[in-house]
């Protein structure tokens, strides 16, 4: 027999698992469908000799590296960038580095203020009291009174240490006048029941054993709330079943293998900018020929990532770099808002990050890797726990012809056609990263840097992947509405990254379950929170 | 059939080609003196491919490990151009395994007082944060722009 429900969530991600909570806590019936299963905290690598290695195979953040069977192949070939994700409850939260700001209110404005992009049919602050909710889930450590920002909540957890990196940076900083402040980081730097203070370990990205790094499973997961949803892992959605102008379910294959089919009221769906276009392609109907929800021809278009490059630093002395969550210490605005002189618009955000372990070290997991050869051991000896990274975080601007498409040859272990990514960095995003190259070569040698060494764009940070679903008021060029509401389908809903117009040059997870949190509203009918500005 | 009878090369082969990316030097271990040959074609097959990594050492004299190290490491680099794919796969199976071996973690740790235990569970320690060096940005004014 059909199962069926109110609310169907795919996916138990940042967003899926903020929607469903939300869903939850105001009375909604919800089931979960996710494709991976739980990942145990203290399974992390993180505690075992392998850690490193485990990192960079079994671990890695790349799933055609990776292959753990819950995951599904990813063609990139066409692509300067290749896309990073984790499928589990928790999504990619299960491996990320918890660097948590939130969107600019310029960000949301970007045609109007400088004449690119779109305008989101909501702002910054119709989101504020959903960005408060979700710091308060999530658990954000951080320090008040960031002059990037409107002011926010107090901050009940203090900034993450910056390690002996980062405050040599800051104090570049200082001195060339740059703007730079201690990250919001999803991080507990204190005791709160079972998630325990940083112990400044590292490699967030492995895990937390001491669920100090935010994740959903052991965030929203964990909540009263969410003992109400009905939650089924290892469930692949094939496809979402709709008649003219309605979804009415999904299929799906089970632990086992075996096709399901469940029936419900409303789906919403939260599988990231790549898996949400990927299953909406895959549903085409009849009614939907180029696939659900897709008459504006939108669905995976407007692929964005955010463009990083990195540039290191060599110090004489010891950085110790591999102490610290690797992403979060700080962080400069300076060069994020258009300036008509440097020949590109929009900006970058320069993140300070610490370096790695031994092994990471000599891969060059982001930077360049040591050098073989007879100069081996000099060079890495001369890297290893001297180093300290800035990224250059590109804006990266809407382009329809960077998009999410099905392959037609590569299949997941289902037989499901898998996802094929066609990106190219653009000429102006390409401008960012070179001017923000120079600004931070400058800002490392300031720092007391001897040898500085560039990597012009990160091949393998397509961490966020953001844009193909757009929100928008016209449903001629957009996908749904600024709940997240299908246009063509009104009970259907998209909740991740996907709907993001333009990016920022920001880390998107905040926005992205501040957006989840409050569509997850709109679709019970509760009250939208307002700003109390 | 062993790595060696694969590929059609030689284990001195193997060894000249692992020394020539990492050699010995001073107490430092080479490549060749840490990584089993079996381990490192088996990592390197599933970073790149067999037929790959077949073309890529077809490309080696069968003299290669008489030479010295900079005419291997010449050789290394002329074949990394036709197929630095497979170049990269085998630099990346060789420092996976030599930077996850104990005995060169050891010397690591011997040398640069890193601690070769894993991360967790003993982590190291969180100082506490020091508002005080944000004297100069929190006099900063306000740099986000109100749309409205």
């Amino acid at each position: 027999m059909k199962s069926s429900c109110e609310f169907l969530v795919i996916g138990a991600g940042a967003a899926g698992s903020a929607a469903a909570w939300r869903l939850a806590q105001q009375g909604a019936n919800v089931t979960v469908l996710e494709q991976g299963g739980w990942v145990a905290p203290d399974s992390s690598p993180s505690l075992t000799f392998g850690w490193e290695r485990a990192r960079h195979r079994t671990h890695h953040p790349n799933p055609n590296i990776r292959k753990n069977s819950w995951d599904y192949p990813i063609d990139d070939s066409d692509s300067d960038i290749s896309p990073m994700l984790y499928n589990a409850v928790g999504g990619s939260t299960i491996h990320w580095g918890a660097h948590f700001p939130r969107l600019k209110p310029e960000d949301f404005r970007v045609k109007s203020l400088d004449g690119v992009g779109d305008d989101w049919p909501l702002s910054y602050f119709d989101l504020e009291p959903y960005f408060e909710i979700n710091d308060r889930m999530m658990g954000v450590a951080g320090h008040d009174g960031d002059p990037a920002y409107p002011s926010k909540p107090h901050r009940i957890m203090p900034a993450l240490p910056l390690g002996a990196g980062a405050e040599r940076i800051a104090a570049a900083y200082d001195r060339l006048n740059y703007h730079w402040w201690p990250v919001d980081a999803a991080i507990m730097t204190a005791d709160h029941g079972d998630r325990l203070a940083c112990n400044n370990c590292g490699p967030c990205d492995l895990g937390c054993p001491r669920k100090s790094r935010a994740s959903t499973d052991v965030t929203y997961w964990s909540d009263i709330h969410a003992s109400k949803i009905r939650l089924i892992t290892e469930a692949r959605v094939s496809r979402i079943l709709s008649t003219s102008g309605r979804v009415t379910g999904v299929t799906y294959f089970d632990a086992q293998g075996n096709p399901q089919e469940i029936q419900a009221e409303n789906v919403v769906l939260a599988g990231n900018g790549v898996g949400t276009a990927r299953l909406l392609l895959l549903s085409a109907a009849d009614w939907c020929p180029n696939g659900l929800a897709n008459s504006s021809d939108q669905v995976g278009r407007n692929l964005m990532f955010h463009p990083t490059a990195l540039v290191t630093g060599i110090f004489p002395e010891a950085m110790d770099g591999f102490m610290g969550p690797f992403a979060c210490s700080i962080y400069s605005q300076e060069f994020y808002e258009s300036n008509a002189d440097r020949g590109f618009v929009r900006g970058f955000q320069a993140q300070t990050i610490r370096s790695d372990g031994p092994l990471g070290s000599a891969l060059g997991t982001y930077t360049l890797p040591v050098a073989w050869g007879a100069g081996h051991h000099e060079d890495f000896y001369s890297q290893f726990g001297h180093t300290a990274s800035i990224t250059v975080t590109s804006e990266d601007l809407p382009e329809s012809h960077n998009r999410v498409t099905l392959s037609p040859t590569l299949k997941d272990r289902f037989g499901i056609a898998a996802p094929k990514i066609s990106y190219r960095v653009s000429e102006n995003a390409r401008k960012i990263l070179d001017f923000g190259i120079e600004v931070n070569r400058g800002v490392l040698k300031e720092a007391g840097a001897t040898d500085i060494r560039v990597v012009d764009l990160v091949t393998s940070a397509g961490f966020h992947l953001l844009g193909t679903a757009r929100m928008g008021s016209d449903p001629k060029t957009s996908v749904v509405n600024e709940f997240g509401q299908s246009h063509d389908c009104p009970n259907l809903y998209i909740v991740d990254g996907g709907v993001f117009v333009t990016v920022g040059a920001l880390n998107p997870t905040s926005t992205i379950q501040a957006i989840a949190l409050r569509a997850a509203d709109s679709m019970v009918g509760a009250q939208i929170l307002e700003s109390s500005r | 059939m062993t790595s060696h009878q694969l590929f059609g090369i030689t284990g001195t082969t193997w060894k000249a080609l692992l020394e020539t990316l990492i050699p010995a030097q001073e107490n430092l271990q080479s490549a060749a003196a840490v990584i089993s040959i079996d381990e490192l074609v088996g990592d390197v097959i599933a970073l790149s491919s067999e037929d790959i990594v077949r073309k890529f050492l077809g490309q080696l004299p069968e003299d290669f490990s008489s030479l010295d190290q900079s005419q291997r490491e010449s050789l290394l680099r002329q074949a990394g151009v036709l197929l630095p794919e497979c170049l990269n796969a085998l630099l990346n199976a060789t420092y996976t395994i030599y930077y996850s071996h104990p005995d060169i973690l050891r010397v690591i740790a011997e040398r640069t007082g890193y601690s070769p235990t894993p991360p967790q569970p003993n982590g190291y320690a969180l100082a506490p944060f020091d508002e005080r060096m944000l004297y100069k940005s929190i006099q900063r004014a306000p740099m986000w722009r109100d749309p409205h």
